[in-house]
């Protein structure tokens, strides 16, 4: 959940509980000053003399039976005329479409009049509709056909002249008071009370909705205070993220690192984070770039010294003195061995670069006839002392692919090695350069020699089959040899595939495109 | 007639050797231990320049930039770094070839030879490889100037072999470009050609088989 919807649903779940609370305490306490104003006129009604005969004489319309009624609290006489002896009868029904007799605001058909403002204001105490007053006799049945049916259990225990609120739900502004009259022998034994509390607000808050102003500003300003925090959060995430792109190289600029807040003080903390990182990366850059120099030159020192022992042992080998068939055989094991540790010291340094933070790989314009060219004249000559017959077949075209010369060539020169070593005296090896097609190269080198189990092969080309794995499963470094082609094969975006070949030995394959342009 | 080659290597031992093993394959060396007398400028009258990248004093790839300012001469360079930008800006530079130390004294003879491979003559629909001379054009094959009987698809069979003369061609090649067919259905009949043709040259061993490949035309005579 985003910060901004966060803050504002927090706010609303603190303040729509608050209102409703209020609201609803101001609905009870408007009940109850209502129910009391109902019950008092009530009480004042049945105080006046002479209430007890004009309600005997007409129990069903007692309420339309009005007294003779002198000032009061704050109700309006409407005619002055209209005034009847206490014990006369009753005085007529004023004519419909005037103002009701005591009741302001009210029509005297009972239709509430569209009331104003300023009147709900200041009749909030009181009903907005007439109230109406229904008789009934000890046994609780009334007289009107219009009046509410009661049961039994209010009356039993209820005292002269106590008036008793009788009302269901807070959801209908209805209310009711219950009276027992002093006259329980006659018709009008009990009185029912009927009005409602509109308006419903107003015992406690003020009756219009002012009141809500402070809330809703409050609100506004919560909104409006956390624009600019989630803002600057933004900026932040997206600078620490412009930082972390670029390999923390980039520092983190924020605007307002200098203030005081929590924000800022995230911003500086991740700029001294970045600050780290960098320092780290940096010294690691060092410490990798020191170690490559120095294996540069360690190869380099240790590459002149084999190739004059190289040339020692070939000079050794075509001297016509070695006469003893095991010397010989020295000899060539010795050039063997030789070979075989320039070939792991040539892996090595593949590995390396392979195995570094980030290969460095230059990929340029490589002629693949000459690459394999090389490959084959470096293992030639120790397969010749092998009896291992080496040949290798290119078009006649040149095939350029793009690639990082080194990388490939050290790769078909294990492929060829391999070849060449997991052989027999008397066996063969080929290396054969073809175009598929006018866009791919195909480079294939197949033996005759025992192979590799179905199993081994299979774990030989998986993915991420590492030089250490390849080291300790393969002691004879044919892994090594295998896992560097594989990885170069990837680099390079060609497909390596190994199999038994026709002849019984492996075949490897290396396919991928020619170089588009000429460059 | 011998090729003079100059090399520029400033180790001693492996200057030696290297001289030593390229007199024995029958080229003449001159040795150099550094570049100083090039940059004076003398550009050496060699057939070809073995040249060391790591020289003390002048960088060998400056060395390169001199000598090419002048000369074509076909430069071989000596690399004991395995490094690729070094290998991309020599041949950037010119550099015709190169062979990365350690290296066996035949490999550096190879390379060598590679690059001083006598162009095939083809003159006038004329191909020359050793003692054979074929006439493209009317399909008439001489072997030491006695006259061999080939069809006309024998004789492109045989010139196809003839233009890269020790270089082995691949079957499906040949099947592909001289006989105009399908690899697989072609390979029996290529078989057939090929013994016709060592039957009437006289000489089976000039067509030879390379295993896994083809065939090739041997480059040495057996007499």
């Amino acid at each position: 959940m985003k910060l901004r919807t966060r803050i504002v649903l927090t706010t609303l779940g603190g303040t729509v509980p608050l209102v409703a609370a209020l609201v609803a305490l101001d609905v009870a306490a408007q009940r109850r000053a209502a129910q009391r104003a109902l019950a008092d006129l009530l009480l004042m009604r049945l105080d006046a003399p002479g209430e007890q005969a004009r309600c005997e004489s007409a129990p069903g319309d007692w309420e339309n039976a009005f007294p003779r009624f002198a000032g009061g609290i704050g109700l309006s006489i409407p005619e002055r005329g209209a005034r009847a002896p206490a014990d006369g009868p009753p005085p007529p029904i004023p004519p419909p479409g005037g103002n009701h007799p005591i009741w302001p605001g009210v029509r005297g058909d009972g239709l509430p009049e569209r009331p104003s403002r300023f009147f709900l204001h200041r009749a909030r105490l009181l009903p907005r509709s007439p109230p109406r007053f229904f008789t009934y006799d000890a046994k609780l049945h009334p007289h009107a056909p219009a009046a509410p049916e009661l049961d039994g259990v209010f009356a039993a225990s209820q005292a002269v002249g106590v008036p008793e609120a009788i009302s269901a739900s807070w959801l209908v502004s209805e209310i009711r008071v219950l009276v027992r009259t002093p006259w329980p022998e006659s018709a009008c034994a009990f009185v029912l009370a009927s009005g409602d509390t509109m308006p419903w607000l107003g015992g406690i808050l003020p009756s219009t909705w002012v009141w809500l102003t402070p809330a809703l500003v409050l609100f506004a300003a919560v909104l409006v205070a956390i624009g600019p925090a989630v803002r600057r959060i933004v900026t932040l995430t997206k600078a620490v993220q412009r930082s972390s792109a670029s390999g923390y190289s980039v520092s983190v600029p924020i605007e307002g690192t200098a203030g005081t807040d929590e924000i800022a003080a995230l911003a500086r903390a991740f700029d001294a984070a970045a600050r780290d990182v960098r320092i780290q990366f940096a010294e690691r850059e060092r410490r990798e770039r020191a170690l490559r120099e120095f294996l540069a030159n360690t190869t380099h020192d240790v590459m002149i010294p084999v190739t004059v022992l190289e040339g020692l042992l070939a000079a050794l080998n075509a001297s016509t003195t070695i006469e003893d068939p095991a010397d010989r055989a020295r000899v060539v094991a010795a050039m063997d061995e030789a070979h075989y540790m320039t070939s792991l010291l040539q892996n090595l340094a593949a590995i390396a670069r392979l195995d570094s933070a980030e290969p460095r790989v230059e990929f340029g314009p490589v002629d693949l006839g000459l690459l394999v060219g090389r490959a084959i004249g470096r293992h030639r000559p120790v397969a010749r002392q092998l009896d291992v017959a080496l040949e290798g077949a290119t078009p006649p075209e040149p095939v350029v692919v793009t690639a990082d010369t080194t990388l490939l060539e050290q790769a078909v020169s294990n492929l060829v090695y391999n070849a060449v070593r997991h052989n027999r005296a008397g066996g063969h090896v080929a290396v054969i350069l073809d175009q598929d097609g006018a866009q791919r190269f195909r480079l294939r080198v197949i033996d005759d020699g025992p192979g590799i189990a179905e199993a081994e092969l299979k774990r030989l080309t998986e993915r991420g089959y590492r030089g250490d794995e390849a080291r300790t499963r393969a002691p004879s470094g044919q892994g090594l040899g295998l896992s560097i082609v594989q990885r170069v094969a990837l680099l390079h975006d060609l497909t390596l595939t190994l199999r038994r070949s026709e002849y019984g030995g492996l075949a490897a394959s290396l396919a991928g495109p020619l170089r588009s342009a000429p460059a | 007639m011998t090729d003079r080659i100059l090399v520029v290597e400033d180790d001693r031992a492996l200057g030696a050797q290297v001289v030593d093993h390229l007199r024995g394959a029958g080229y003449e060396p001159t040795w150099w231990t550094d570049g100083s007398a090039m940059i004076k400028g003398a550009p050496p009258e060699v057939a070809l320049v073995v040249l060391d990248l790591m020289l003390p004093g002048v960088y060998g790839l400056d060395l390169l930039k001199v000598l090419r300012a002048s000369s074509e001469v076909p430069v071989l360079v000596l690399s004991a770094r395995n490094d690729t930008s070094d290998k991309v800006r020599a041949l950037k530079l010119g550099a015709d070839d190169y062979l990365t130390k350690p290296f066996w004294p035949e490999e550096l003879i190879e390379r060598v030879r590679a690059r001083l491979r006598r162009p095939v003559m083809v003159r006038a629909n004329t191909l020359r490889a050793g003692a054979l001379c074929l006439d493209l054009a009317s399909h008439e094959v001489t072997l030491d100037g006695r006259r061999i009987g080939l069809t006309r698809l024998e004789c492109e069979l045989l010139a196809a072999l003839a233009r890269r003369p020790g270089a082995p061609v691949t079957r499906d090649w040949l099947a592909e470009h001289v006989l105009d067919a399908e690899p697989e259905s072609s390979a029996r009949s290529l078989d057939v050609y090929v013994s016709r043709m060592r039957k009437k040259l006289g000489d089976p061993a000039l067509i030879e088989t390379v295993w896994g490949i083809g065939y090739r035309l041997s480059t040495e005579r057996s007499g």
